[in-house]
């Protein structure tokens, strides 16, 4: 298959697999290579290696967006790397055309002797820009970026969440034909991380393809249409985002359930990076695997930042063995613009924890700014939010 | 979208006819290779700047080296012994040879080490691997100018100039690129997976520095002996040569830099394919 008969956006990726050396130890290299060498004429290519892919099979068509799930170390940003052409397979094909910007990590593509200025430039002219090009657009990638009082520093000057900010701002300004984030994110400050996605919807919405790589199920599931849950290298679950993360957490949550604990919880806020107004509501996903049935308490809580909550809401709920999904809405949020974050746990009937009291998610509420200081989030004394509880079959 | 085998189907290792070959045409690699001529100049830019940072004489340093064994060897060795110069004086004859072999030098311990020192770069940008050794090539190159820009205070204090045959110049030096990059492109390449060679190239290079004529003359090799002398090491007739254009107004020793161009295009080719053999495993060589 020649490159030139792919629209550009699109990766196939066919029978790929990819194996990494099983490290040796460094002062006994000459050592190990002689018995590399004598195993490599006597035939055994195989040995002394571990697999990461194992015989991946994809096809991404332009504008599709699609997410990776999977634990450290099940070959996902090693698949990124090789859909990105930056590492070569060890059989099979990866081929990709047209543009590429990726945010592969921290540093991302920046090179960290040159100033935010170079950085801009010379990424613009690898993917192909004219100098004239990109000194107009410049301008609004530093700015996106928020980097306008740096831009003349040499960028290992920067912290590591400006060097984020500026890789992901050239990486998403420069019209690729396909955006590929590997996790970056997760190192700029929630505020950014929200203007990232925002930032990656338009990009999506012009018809880039998107290769995303996130622990953050939710925003998975918010960015991207369809999903692959890679598992030891192969390809564990393909399809819509929605069943592949469904299946990917019921799977994790079940392997949680062999430890020791009674019951495991996690949340999700409804909409990847929604906000809720003062006065409006806001959804939040609960999900609890209990290792029996049982009667239970669940108990929310809601704090600024990572002190104790100001507020506490209970719900009794009836806990069937295995995965239970429920919906928690909170109507009328009483509360002034914040950011806020959402505690959880799980007691018995009797009172006694089932797992520990916990923040599980941050949310962020638009409204009317708070009063200066001395300030408090809500508007009435004793706070109370109203909210509701219901199993999702 | 996906098409994936349950496990059971799965092969332990990869059927041999899947295994990966990278072929890359000569005219597509020439292309991939004339788009990423940004990334060519940035890298040469940056390591001018980072070799000149916090220095106090800057770029002067590129001359200090060839001035100082040009000292050391007017003021030394030629009172120890006897050197030939065909009536040129001394310091010409060395200085003119140290231009070429300056550029020879400084690509050859640049070069051989640019993929090394740039792998975090390569495992994050997606360009041919090429640049970066062609990068310090190039940076080599503005060396050796710096140097020649020096040679005109030669001519004047010796009285002599150079003659027609100075126009042979552009081709000795394109010949000397063929010279250069066969060396660089092989060592580079095997660099990342033999560090070895780290401690091996400038070792190579002072043996070559007392190798090549450029304290003495060419005709001090017996002429029996030049033509494999050649073939082991090109530099002898293109630093000959180059002193020849330049300096005795003569034209090249066509045989002899004939027989040391053929010699640097073999290891020329076999440096190219190596390098794009070994350029697969670049990115995941720690």
């Amino acid at each position: 298959m020649s490159p030139d008969a792919l629209a550009p956006g699109s990766v196939r990726i066919d029978h790929l697999w990819k194996r990494f050396r099983i490290d040796d130890p460094p002062q006994r290299y000459g050592v190990a290579e002689m018995r590399r060498l004598k195993k490599l004429l006597a035939g055994d290519h195989l040995s002394g290696w571990r697999w990461v892919l194992r015989d991946i099979s994809l096809q991404v068509e332009p504008g599709e967006t699609l997410g990776f799930v999977g634990i450290n170390g099940s070959g996902k940003s090693t698949l990124l790397k090789i859909a990105a052409g930056l590492v070569h397979p060890y059989a099979g094909s990866a081929t990709s055309s047209g543009r590429i910007g990726s945010l592969m990590d921290v540093q991302a593509g920046i090179q960290s002797d040159l100033t935010g200025r170079e950085n801009v430039l010379l990424y613009g002219r690898m993917l192909g820009y004219s100098m004239r090009q990109m000194r107009e657009i410049a301008d609004e990638i530093i700015e996106f970026a928020g980097i306008e009082d740096a831009v003349d520093r040499l960028v290992k000057h920067y912290s590591s969440g400006m060097s984020v900010r500026l890789g992901f701002s050239i990486a998403s300004h420069l019209e690729p034909d396909i955006l590929i984030v590997d996790e970056a994110l997760a190192v700029g400050d929630a505020d950014f991380r929200l203007k990232c996605m925002k930032r990656m919807r338009e990009v999506v919405d012009g018809g880039t393809t998107l290769l995303y790589v996130s622990h953050g199920l939710e925003s998975i599931q918010a960015m991207c249409k369809k999903a692959v849950w890679l598992d030891g290298g192969v390809i564990r679950s393909a399809g819509t985002s929605a069943d592949v993360v469904a299946a990917y957490r019921e799977a994790t949550m079940g392997a949680i359930i062999d430890s020791d604990e009674e019951v495991v919880l996690e949340a999700e806020a409804e909409r990847g990076v929604g906000y809720s107004k003062t006065g409006g509501s806001k959804n939040i996903s609960l999900f609890v695997a209990s290792r029996t049935e049982r009667a239970a308490e669940i108990t929310i809580g809601l704090s600024l930042g990572e002190v104790d909550p100001f507020v506490t809401m209970n719900h009794h709920v009836q806990l069937k063995p295995g995965p239970n999904h429920f919906t928690l809405t909170m109507h009328d949020l009483p509360l002034a613009q914040s950011r806020l974050r959402l505690w959880a746990t799980v007691n018995d009937s009797a009172g006694i924890a089932l797992c520990s009291w916990q923040p599980l998610l941050w949310f962020r509420v638009m409204g009317d700014e708070l009063p200066p200081p001395p300030r408090g989030v809500s508007r009435m004394a004793p706070i109370w939010i109203r909210s509701s509880l219901a199993p999702v079959s | 979208m996906t098409d994936f085998n349950p496990d059971d189907e799965r092969p332990d290792v990869p059927p041999p006819e899947l295994r990966y070959r990278r072929r890359v045409g000569l005219r597509s690699a020439a292309s991939q290779l004339w788009a990423a001529r940004g990334m060519v100049e940035s890298s040469a830019q940056r390591a001018l700047r980072s070799r000149y940072q916090r220095n106090l004489l800057g770029p002067l340093w590129v001359l200090i080296s060839p001035i100082a064994y040009l000292l050391v060897f007017t003021t030394f060795l030629r009172r120890v012994v006897q050197i030939d110069t065909g009536g040129v004086p001394y310091p010409l004859f060395i200085y003119t040879a140290m231009v070429p072999w300056q550029f020879f030098t400084a690509a050859l311990n640049n070069g051989s080490t640019s993929i090394v020192s740039n792998l975090a770069l390569i495992r994050k940008f997606r360009a041919p691997s090429e640049v970066y050794p062609i990068a310090m090539v190039v940076v080599a190159a503005i060396d050796a100018v710096v140097v020649a820009l020096v040679l005109p205070v030669f001519f004047i204090f010796s009285g002599k100039w150079p003659t027609l045959t100075i126009l042979w110049i552009p081709l000795i030096l394109l010949i000397e690129l063929v010279v250069i990059m066969a060396p660089v492109l092989l060592l580079s390449a095997l660099m990342p997976y033999l560090r070895d060679l780290r401690q091996f190239v400038p070792l190579a290079l002072q043996i070559g520095f007392l190798c090549t004529p450029i304290a003495y003359s060419v005709d001090s090799i017996p002429k029996g002996s030049r033509v494999w002398l050649s073939i082991v090491n090109p530099m002898i007739p293109v630093v000959d040569s180059f002193r020849r254009c330049l300096v005795y107004g003569r034209s090249p020793d066509w045989g002899l830099l004939g027989v040391g161009l053929l010699s640097a295009s073999a290891l020329f080719v076999v440096g190219y394919f190596a390098f794009r053999r070994l350029e697969v495993g670049f990115a995941d060589v720690a």
